[in-house]
């Protein structure tokens, strides 16, 4: 194949093909080209043009660049270099040294592994095993106003907070008005109006928010990862990875008709830890 | 007084080393396997260019500032800070936008070229015995790599960035025992917090570069150790001599050409791709969070373990076997592990002890076909799981039968590869044979 560019070792040396002949004018040409685009680049970097322009003349210098540096490579290649390979790699690095190595890596990860374990423990618990909602009050929307049963419409869904943390992702609740009655193993003595409902936006498989309420079969719907809760049946998981309930908010009325929450959370708010 | 400038100097070292007046000169060799794995090499130096510069406008932290400049949809509004000073570099600073596209662009050719020069390393059987070690520091090389990307995605602090914290945690957490620690030294009490974009952003921006240079670098010694793998040939004896263009100017030439003309292809498809629109995904507000998220594309395995495997809930001796757990730590622990392992597990199984220097074809070896095959099997179902939602809405089909239709795919897409494979490897191996009892000499090794 005479396409084979350079030569074998064993290729006797002679004259190159005349396509393949070295032209530097062409080479220099071509280097000229990419510096005047070079040129023009930095110039044109603090004139703010659109970013495509500089994108295109960025693109202009480094393809003169490409096609020097291919006449180069093609012209000049100087041929293969032939070199014995290693017979036995231990001539290299002994063995003893290879394993040395070795065995100090594996010392060194087990030992800041220990150490890191050790060191760990002392950090102890993160999260409190109460919520935001433990004292209670009433339900608080984004906007600070606080809601009364008639404001969640049929088949609706309203985020809310404790009114001394809105806003928090740990604290956020869905108040779902269902559009049947809900059954066991809801808390039913935690719902109010027959149908108002309250969990925890925070799925308990990855703790994405459970941002979908569909209406039709009354399922909540995680989208990272597609958990789906029944919520008329306590939010218990119906298809995909999450393995627990939604956490249920105790709901109740206050003398003036809002919304309150009565106590904290059935569980934690977030996703299941690997501790139990 | 001659001064001898110090590059000189260094010129001189490397020439003694590993140039023309080496005991052993380097030689490198040219053609599709240099290609992949040159190109990954040549995206990690744009990234690093690009990235140097993003760098000095960039500002760890989530408080929140108000944003004035060209961009309308933000000008006047409060934006975690990390967000707003990239929407400066995009909008308002010279060449910003342009320097935040190539960046993106290069990490996708960046990992692209990894994972190719990944599968044709372990398809080939170039990770056998001189090369073991090495092939430990490129499993070690991807990992870094998945750090950067998934550090690299929490930097803009957009929407999906909080998303994948919020997972992260959960992951963490999903660690029995060690776990709550662990999030709570890596992230703090809560989310969102300024500990773990800092904690990004200094891994983003200084460690995993320097451990990534400094691995690369011993990678590449190794391989000029070693020497380079070749393909068999007829006119020269792979397992006694290995042939290539010499270090200078040759493969420093070639690699030169491969710089330009990658640069080109990547800055030409900014004009045509955007690459990254952080103004689209939006900023993360705590109280809005609502996502259909999916995060970059090397990490689609994790997310799609999460969404394929079924719900989990084990209880023994005070920890909990979750869902989470098994698909984000257990699952990428095991293939990562399996990769590192392999070498040594097919040493093991073939009994092949001996030195090998030849590129092989993919059915040479039928256990490592088959291993190939399970492996590849399980990390592309696992990689299209990811994308569950969007078959489901292309196929307008109910998300729970198209993850039913994954969770039987995640046992047989592997196992029909893996039997599929060993079976024509087989084949070819039989056929071998009997060409050799036929002419003995047809043989081109011993």
């Amino acid at each position: 194949m005479s396409d084979t560019r350079g030569r074998l070792p064993t290729e006797p040396t002679g004259p190159t093909p005349a396509r393949d002949a070295y032209h530097p004018r062409w080479v220099l040409g071509w280097t000229i080209v990419c510096g005047l685009a070079l040129v023009a680049l930095a110039i044109l970097w603090f004139l703010e043009p659109p970013v495509e322009v500089l994108a295109l003349v960025g693109a202009a210098a480094a393809f003169s660049a490409t096609i020097a540096l291919h006449h180069l490579v093609v012209t000049r290649d100087a041929g293969e270099r032939r070199i014995d390979r290693p017979q036995d790699p231990d001539d290299l690095v002994p063995v003893g040294s290879r394993r040395r190595l070795f065995g100090g890596l594996l010392g060194g990860a087990a030992v800041l592994g220990l150490g890191g374990v050790a060191g760990l423990v002392g950090v102890g618990a993160r999260r409190p095993n109460e919520s935001a909602w433990a004292s209670g009050g009433r339900l608080t929307q984004l906007d600070g106003s606080p809601i009364r049963p008639e404001d969640v419409p049929l088949g609706g869904v309203v985020t809310v907070w404790p009114p001394d943390a809105v806003g928090t992702e740990l604290a956020a609740v869905m108040l779902l008005r269902l559009r049947d009655l809900p059954e066991p193993p809801t808390r039913m003595d935690d719902v109010v109006d027959q149908t108002l409902i309250g969990y925890s936006r925070l799925c308990t498989h990855a703790g994405c928010a459970v941002a979908l309420y569909r209406d039709f079969d009354q399922a909540l719907f995680c989208p990272c990862h597609q958990a789906t809760f029944d919520a008329r049946r306590g939010a218990r998981p119906t298809s995909g990875p999450a393995s627990h309930p939604l956490p249920q908010l105790p709901l109740g009325i206050d003398d003036e008709g809002y919304v309150i929450a009565t106590g904290d959370l059935s569980a934690p708010p977030g996703a299941v830890g690997g501790t139990t | 007084m001659t001064g001898r400038s110090p590059l000189a100097g260094i010129a001189e070292a490397l020439d003694r080393r590993i140039g023309r007046r080496a005991e052993r000169p380097s030689v490198w060799p040219i053609g599709f396997g240099a290609l992949i794995s040159h190109a990954a090499i040549v995206a990690f130096l744009i990234l690093t260019v690009t990235g140097i510069a993003l760098a000095f406008a960039y500002r760890p932290s989530t408080a929140l500032v108000t944003y004035s400049g060209n961009s309308e949809l933000y000008d006047g509004t409060r934006l975690p800070h990390a967000f707003a000073s990239v929407v400066r570099i995009a909008e308002d600073l010279p060449g910003g936008a342009l320097l935040r596209r190539l960046h993106v662009a290069a990490s996708h050719l960046f990992m692209v070229a990894l994972v190719a020069h990944l599968l044709r390393v372990m398809a080939t059987g170039q990770f056998r015995r001189p090369r073991i070690g090495n092939h430990l520091l490129g499993v070690g090389l991807l990992l870094i790599a998945i750090g950067f990307t998934y550090t690299g995605e929490l930097l803009p602090f957009t929407i999906v960035a909080a998303s994948s914290l919020r997972i992260a945690e959960a992951v963490l957490g999903s660690i029995p025992f060690l776990g709550e620690p662990l999030a709570q030294l890596l992230i703090g009490s809560e989310l969102p917090s300024d500990r773990i974009l800092q904690l990004a952003w200094a891994g983003h921006v200084f460690l995993l570069p320097l451990a990534f240079i400094g691995l690369l670098g011993w990678h590449l010694l190794l391989v000029h150790r070693r020497t380079p793998t070749l393909e068999r040939r007829p006119d020269v004896d792979i397992d006694r001599y290995a042939v290539g263009r010499p270090l200078w100017p040759d493969a420093v030439a070639r690699f030169a050409l491969l710089t330009a003309g990658l640069t080109t292809l990547l800055l030409v498809s900014t004009v045509f791709v955007p690459w990254s629109d952080v103004e689209l995904e939006g900023p993360f507000y705590a109280a809005e969070a609502t996502n259909s998220v999916h995060p970059a594309w090397p990490m689609f395995f994790t997310t799609g373990a999460l969404r394929v495997l079924p719900a989990i809930d084990l209880t023994f001796l005070g920890m909990r076997i979750t869902n989470v757990l098994v698909a984000a730590a257990m699952i990428p622990g095991l293939l990562i592990g399996a990769l590192a392992a392999y070498p040594f597990l097919e040493r093991w199984w073939t009994k092949d002890t001996r030195d090998h220097h030849t590129v092989d074809g993919l059915l040479d070896v039928p256990f490592r076909a088959g291993a190939l095959g399970l492996l590849t099997g399980v990390s592309v179902v696992l990689t299209l799981g990811a994308g569950v939602d969007t078959l489901s809405y292309w196929l307008d089909t109910p998300v729970e039968g198209v993850v039913l239709v994954f969770r039987v795919a995640l046992v047989v897409v592997p196992l029909a590869a893996a039997g599929t494979l060993v079976h024509f490897a087989r084949r070819r191996a039989r056929q071998r044979r009997i060409a050799e009892a036929v002419s003995p000499h047809s043989r081109s090794a011993p």
